[in-house]
């Protein structure tokens, strides 16, 4: 009998404790709404389902989204180049007609549909969004300039109380993105090949790998008034150390471990 | 890490010196869900028959030990002994269980199991034995007073050891 009272004591001692923000500053955002090829998510990645779950989360400040474009110029929420890797169809979303693609459901038991980024509007009220641009697949021409702008101009008009930013993987379209009143994030693979783009001081920041970053060049990043995205941390202890380098925003993929490191 | 290591010593020696006796027992199992790993304690009631339940209790291992977050569950398997002799035993099971994880203050998540699968146990100087289920899980948490619930779909699998 003992030994339960000394059990339970333990227990209660461990885990009673309050579980404060550690890290206030840091906002965290849904890595393609719920996390990207994670097992404990519970939709697709880039799906209406996924974007509900991770904003129902109240500590979740918004969600990141992987934008592109179809034969006509409408854009579509998908990650990956080809379709084939998640959804019952083959090719790649540039390639192929608005018909075909409202079409594609993806594999698994839910079966959610691929979602257009009109659809997300509804969705993201009061919210934030950072719109991955993935124009630079090389299955087929990329979307052209005037075609980016206008679905960008459409989503925006469908928006109530939502803040948007994107990330790029170049500047070509800065002015445009800084016209309509959106952030402007460089995806970059270290810090020296943000600094060499042209234009980067004219950018809101970088988003960067977890492992290609470190604490101080986050500090020097934030110094130079920039801001700094990590993602790419998906078990608890990549995630606690993207934490500790203090980013400004840090996109999780497991958004419960994410949680409960910040509140650890 | 040393007060989990502590803590798990007591809870698997309490667990040992209160069930294991002459006819019954014990299984120490570790299974695989997308959820997390789960340590697991199940009852072995004494005098078994062919068809048996075997409540449990255990908690996810990643959450627990790694992120110092008690992820806690409790269940029951209802198992059926296709044959109760030999070497190799083929036991199908249904499995239910609940569990809870607080991520906030503010912020549990609680999660309904429901599982079917497959037992294989080897009996000789030691009993241990394999499982492979399916898991249909529903998540339950409560957002501005509304309940709301997402569901998973996927395969399980473990070992366990009778102790």
């Amino acid at each position: 009998m003992t030994r339960y009272r000394l059990l339970i004591a333990l227990l209660f001692l461990m885990f009673s404790c309050k579980k404060g923000d550690k890290y206030p500053d840091i906002a965290l955002y849904g890595h393609g709404a719920n996390g990207i090829d994670i097992q404990t998510a519970p939709y697709q990645e880039n799906t209406l389902e996924a974007i509900d779950y991770a904003l129902s989360f109240p500590e979740v400040v918004g969600v990141e989204l992987d934008i592109q474009w179809s034969k006509e110029g409408t854009a579509w929420l998908f990650h990956d180049e080809d379709l084939s890797t998640q959804t019952n169809q083959q090719g790649c979303i540039r390639s192929m007609s608005d018909i075909l693609l409202e079409e594609v459901k993806y594999q698994g038991i839910h079966g959610e549909h691929l979602p257009r980024l009109n659809e997300v509007a509804e969705h993201v009220k009061g919210r934030k969004v950072i719109l991955d641009v993935k124009n630079s697949y090389g299955c087929d021409v990329p979307a052209t300039s005037q075609q980016v702008e206008e679905s960008f101009l459409a989503f925006k008009n469908l928006l109530e109380n939502t803040e948007v930013a994107v990330i790029v993987e170049d500047l070509s379209d800065l002015s445009f993105y800084q016209s309509i009143g959106w952030k402007v994030y460089l995806n970059a693979y270290s810090i020296a090949d943000f600094q060499a783009t042209v234009n980067w001081e004219q950018t809101d920041g970088i988003v960067i790998r977890n492992e290609s970053v470190s604490a101080e060049e986050v500090a020097e990043m934030k110094a130079l008034g920039k801001e700094v995205i990590i993602f790419e941390a998906k078990a608890p202890k990549p995630i606690r150390k993207a934490l500790k380098k203090q980013p400004t925003m840090f996109l999780a993929d497991d958004i419960r471990a994410a949680l409960i490191e910040k509140t650890r | 890490m040393l007060r989990v290591l502590f803590v798990l010593f007591l809870f698997v020696s309490v667990n040992l010196s209160a069930q294991v006796n002459e006819h019954g027992g014990a299984k120490f199992a570790v299974a695989y869900n997308s959820l997390d790993f789960f340590a697991r304690i199940y009852c072995v009631p004494p005098n078994s028959k062919k068809l048996v339940v075997h409540p449990y209790l255990g908690f996810g291992i990643n959450r627990t030990v790694f992120q110092q977050r008690f992820f806690p569950e409790v269940g029951g398997q209802l198992s059926y002994s296709i044959n109760k002799q030999g070497f190799i035993r083929i036991i199908p099971y249904a499995q239910v269980s609940f569990m809870r994880l607080k991520l906030t203050n503010e912020n549990a998540h609680y999660w309904e199991n429901n599982e079917l699968g497959m037992r294989i146990e080897f009996h000789k100087n030691h009993d241990y034995g394999l499982q492979i289920g399916y898991m249909n899980s529903f998540e339950f948490w409560s957002e501005n007073h509304q309940l709301n619930h997402a569901s998973y779909y996927g395969f399980t699998g473990g070992v366990y050891f009778k102790i």
